[in-house]
């Protein structure tokens, strides 16, 4: 069972980037609509998104920049938020029920930047420690994190 | 002080002398080059008295992002860091240094994620990102170093990066 993967990873490291792989890109990103000063300024914001209303803010006025760094910063605050402060889930959930898309960001970046430490721990947060009426979410991050791409 | 008769050049060859006239100003070669080679996977930092340092690099982006880097020549932007800066975290010690791509935002060269596995077992340079180019700490502190000194990275060179 771990041949596969080994071997898929031996390929990769030994020709280096997969000829022919397609890269969707999330809906929102629209290059034509993110100026450099939206740019600074989400990436500014960064530091602030230690919940799920700030992250939810920065969404509403930056998602239009949602690539490279900056998506990459989006990753790492998320995967922070469903890992080690998995209380606030019911938050996230309610922020959702209004906002669609807010969902759809939020699944879109527990991705593959996710450490595999961090995906166990959010199954386990997701299957042990769901509120509820959030079921649902669950089982939405729960897959996310078992298949991330 | 060397830079008291320079400004940022309006070609990628250097520095330009402004006190001279269009036609007699030479350019001054003092900008270090930035190339990063997918198929080496490998970025070179090449200073402005010839000295080369060389880094493992990867550029591995997750499917739902716009992809890799393109093909060609970017300048430089703007460099970014946050208090949580460390080998372990997002974009390593040195923060990210971003380069200008055509149609893409926030494409830039960090390192970050010392220590960790993604699901597929991937880790360090070829840990994943939604687009950045993944270097070590080292290749970003040789790119530090240059941007305080006297010859600063001013574009980078990608090839073979299809």
């Amino acid at each position: 069972m771990r041949i596969l993967p080994a071997l898929a990873i031996s390929v990769f490291v030994s020709f280096g980037p997969a000829v022919g792989q397609e890269f969707k890109g999330p809906p929102w990103f629209s290059a034509e609509r993110c100026n450099r000063k939206d740019a600074v300024e989400a990436d500014k914001d960064l530091d602030r998104l230690t919940n799920w209303t700030a992250v939810h803010r920065t969404f509403k006025r930056y998602r239009q920049c949602d690539d490279g760094g900056l998506a990459e910063g989006y990753s790492d605050k998320i995967a922070n938020l469903l890992t080690r402060r998995w209380s606030s889930v019911g938050t996230l959930w309610k922020l959702t029920q209004s906002d669609r898309k807010f969902e759809q960001f939020v699944l879109l970046h527990v991705d593959s930047l996710m450490s595999a430490d961090d995906a166990r721990l959010l199954i386990d947060n997701a299957r042990n420690r769901c509120p509820a009426g959030v079921e649902k979410l669950c089982r939405s991050l729960e897959e996310k994190a078992k298949k991330p791409e | 002080m060397i830079r008291s008769n320079l400004q940022l050049p309006n070609t990628p060859d250097g520095w330009l002398d402004k006190d001279m006239s269009e036609s007699d100003r030479p350019v001054v070669q003092i900008a270090s080059t930035l190339d990063y080679d997918g198929a080496r996977r490998q970025l070179t930092l090449t200073r402005s008295d010839g000295t080369i340092q060389e880094f493992p690099a990867s550029n591995n982006p997750d499917s739902r992002s716009r992809g890799r880097w393109p093909n060609g020549t970017f300048d430089y932007e703007r460099h970014t860091s946050h208090p949580e800066d460390a080998p372990d975290s997002a974009y390593g010690s040195h923060g990210n240094y971003i380069f200008s791509v055509p149609g893409r935002q926030d494409m830039g060269i960090h390192s970050g994620h010392v220590g960790h596995r993604d699901g597929l077992g991937r880790s360090g340079v070829d840990y994943p990102t939604f687009g950045c180019i993944r270097t070590t700490d080292e290749g970003t502190a040789a790119i530090r170093d240059a941007m305080r000194a006297d010859d600063p990275v001013t574009s980078i060179t990608v090839d073979n990066n299809h």
